[in-house]
């Protein structure tokens, strides 16, 4: 009886101690950025002659970057059928994540209203209605990289025990730096930078004014390498440019700064990457004729 | 008091289900448009000399459009049979049926019940068989409504998102009647008109008589079913009445050829947005294409009766 008991006061201890503290400083993780869905019945399946239709969605900024310019498209449907007022949302700002604010922002929503204008001598036919999110959206990755400036002197008393931690697999957003892999000469520091789109969208550089029509193929799948600083103040030079292109939704650069003298020291790397992100999802809307 | 709480419960849990069942009731679909028969098979096979048959025949409308000029023409056999007026053709003008509605499902009717009298055989003979000709002609409609895919951007010159992508549209349900469009083949071609991409779709019509009639040019009942000569473009003939997506009708297409003319009972129209209504290069949309066709129809059913001599010792 005493065993239990005992068992049962560790349990209850065991359940008091705070165990958030691990998510509140690793925040900046994940893949998503926006995440919406399409509220129930807003749009319904099937909707009857000239009743008006409602759509409605909800999003959240689940990602570790704040908003300032999300943009929604709705499109897929005939406007002769569906007089939508507008298609597009007006700029919609958002924050994201935060040391204070772990799990992201609140929810957010957007509507559109039409009345069906349906075709006479039609029993039924169907529209799609397709939600186009577009938003510029940032990813710092910050990991730790350890710099032997006497890598190859084998004389050095002392040398580095790693050469990149804590990079994680996602940094809250949608594209991800996925590897970090440093590559030293005696007198400049090289990083092999892997960039990967981990969310369901498209990233893409240049405005986000209609994204989802006004693209070129030269924007689509590119991320804009805005900076990559050691210690806040060392910066690095990238080839072959800031602009990376995905292939299959992977993507390479490589930076390098002059190594500085002196002996091996850790230091935490910041790679912040822009790029602006496209993502959809669809629902079909069946309008039955009772004329 | 426990009695009390359970009724509230049961009307909160009636009010939380507001999932309506979906209304789903497809009019425009069948492939039978007005069909002929003989109620309850109640005329007999065998009549004697000198009796009266009634001949009961029902016409019923099974299709949802509307009947107004529809011809029942029925023929026996002169010198063996007769009508009451003493004429071996009897006709009827100006039928007129209604057509189902969303709100209507009723297939309508009409029945004609005609006495005929049967005339004396000759002395060489102890029976004739004989039959009895009924056609039916009428003016019909065909109205197809096709869920079509207008990618404004086919060759995906640029990386827009597509909701939709176009495809070849089966009709196999018919649209009830004996003629229907059976397929409509999509097409968008780009063409560059004054330095710009453009975008004009194309739709293939296929149309195939699916019923075991005859197929004529709207508005000539008078003429197929009747006596005289046949032109050769009323046989088999079929009008486009339009074909409309959007805000676009048949008069912002260009259309070859003219009307279907079904040879092997199918034939096919080629329609092609004009030039000066191509479309801006956008996103995808689905959209219901609508065709409409007119036609002529001859529906036929036939009788057969032995007529036996009522012999005498």
């Amino acid at each position: 009886m005493k065993k239990m008991l005992l068992l049962v006061l560790i349990l209850l201890v065991s359940a008091c101690t705070d165990s958030g503290s691990s998510s509140s400083t690793k925040w900046r993780t994940g893949t998503d950025g926006i995440v919406m869905n399409f509220v129930d019945n807003s749009p319904p399946s099937q909707v009857i002659g000239a009743q008006q239709v409602h759509v409605i969605v909800e999003y959240y900024n689940r990602g570790a970057h704040e908003l300032t310019d999300a943009r929604f498209y709705l499109t897929g449907y005939d406007p002769n059928i569906l007089g939508f007022s507008q298609t597009g949302s007006p700029r919609l700002p958002l924050p994201g994540k935060s040391i204070y604010n772990p799990q992201g922002s609140y929810m957010d929503a957007i509507s559109w209203t039409a009345t069906v204008n349906s075709p006479q001598r039609v029993d039924s036919f169907v529209q799609d209605l397709t939600v186009t999110a577009c938003y510029k959206y940032q990813t710092i990755a910050s990991p730790e990289i350890c710099v032997d400036p006497q890598k190859f002197d084998y004389t050095a008393a002392t040398k580095c025990g790693f050469t990149v931690r804590n990079l994680g697999s996602s940094q809250g957003g949608p594209v991800a730096v996925t590897d970090v892999k440093q590559k030293s000469t005696n007198n400049r520091i090289l990083l092999e930078i892997t960039i990967e789109n981990k969310g369901r969208g498209t990233p893409f550089t240049g405005q986000t004014d209609r994204c989802h029509t006004a693209l070129q193929y030269s924007n689509i799948n590119t991320v804009y390498v805005q900076s990559v600083s050691l210690g806040g103040n060392r910066n690095f030079h990238c080839l072959p440019g800031n602009q990376v292109r995905l292939n299959n939704g992977r993507g390479f650069v490589v930076c390098e700064t002059p190594m500085p003298g002196g002996t091996y020291f850790v230091s935490p790397l910041v790679i912040t990457l822009d790029y602006g992100y496209r993502q959809s999802m669809s629902r079909s809307l069946t309008v039955v004729n009772v004329n | 008091m426990k009695r009390t709480i359970i009724i509230m419960l049961l009307f909160l849990a009636a009010c939380q289900n507001s999932n309506e069942p979906d209304i789903m009731r497809n009019i425009y679909v069948g492939t039978i448009g007005v069909a002929l028969d003989f109620i309850n098979n109640e005329i007999p096979d065998k009549v004697r000399e000198n009796e009266v048959v009634y001949y009961t025949i029902r016409a019923q409308n099974r299709g949802p459009y509307e009947l107004n000029n529809a011809r029942l023409t029925i023929s026996v056999d002169p010198g063996i049979m007769k009508f009451p007026d003493g004429s071996s053709v009897m006709v009827i003008d100006d039928i007129t049926l209604q057509g189902k509605s969303f709100f209507d499902t009723f297939d309508d009717f009409r029945i004609r019940n005609i006495p005929i009298t049967i005339q004396s055989l000759d002395e060489t003979r102890a029976y004739h068989d004989a039959e009895i000709l009924t056609a039916f002609c009428y003016d019909y409609k065909g109205y197809a409504t096709a869920n079509v895919c207008i990618d404004r951007n086919p060759q995906g010159a640029t990386p827009v998102e597509k909701t939709c992508r176009t495809s070849i549209v089966l009709l196999s349900q018919g649209q009830g009647g004996p003629v229907s469009i059976d397929k409509i083949e999509p097409y968008m071609i780009v063409e560059v008109i004054n330095g710009v991409e453009l975008v004009r779709p194309q739709f293939k019509i296929f149309v195939q008589n699916r019923g075991r009639g005859v197929v004529f040019k709207p508005g000539s009942i008078a003429q197929f079913c009747g006596h005289g000569d046949i032109d050769s473009d009323v046989y088999n003939n079929v009008r486009l009445d339009n074909i409309a997506f959007s805000n676009f009708n048949i008069h912002d297409f260009d259309c070859l050829p003219g009307s279907f003319v079904l040879k092997g009972g199918s034939d096919h129209i080629t329609c092609t947005l004009k030039r000066e209504r191509a479309l801006q290069k956008d996103a995808a949309y689905t959209t219901p294409l609508r065709v409409e066709i007119s036609y002529g129809y001859k529906e036929t059913i036939s009788k057969e009766l032995r007529i036996e001599k009522i012999l005498r010792r």
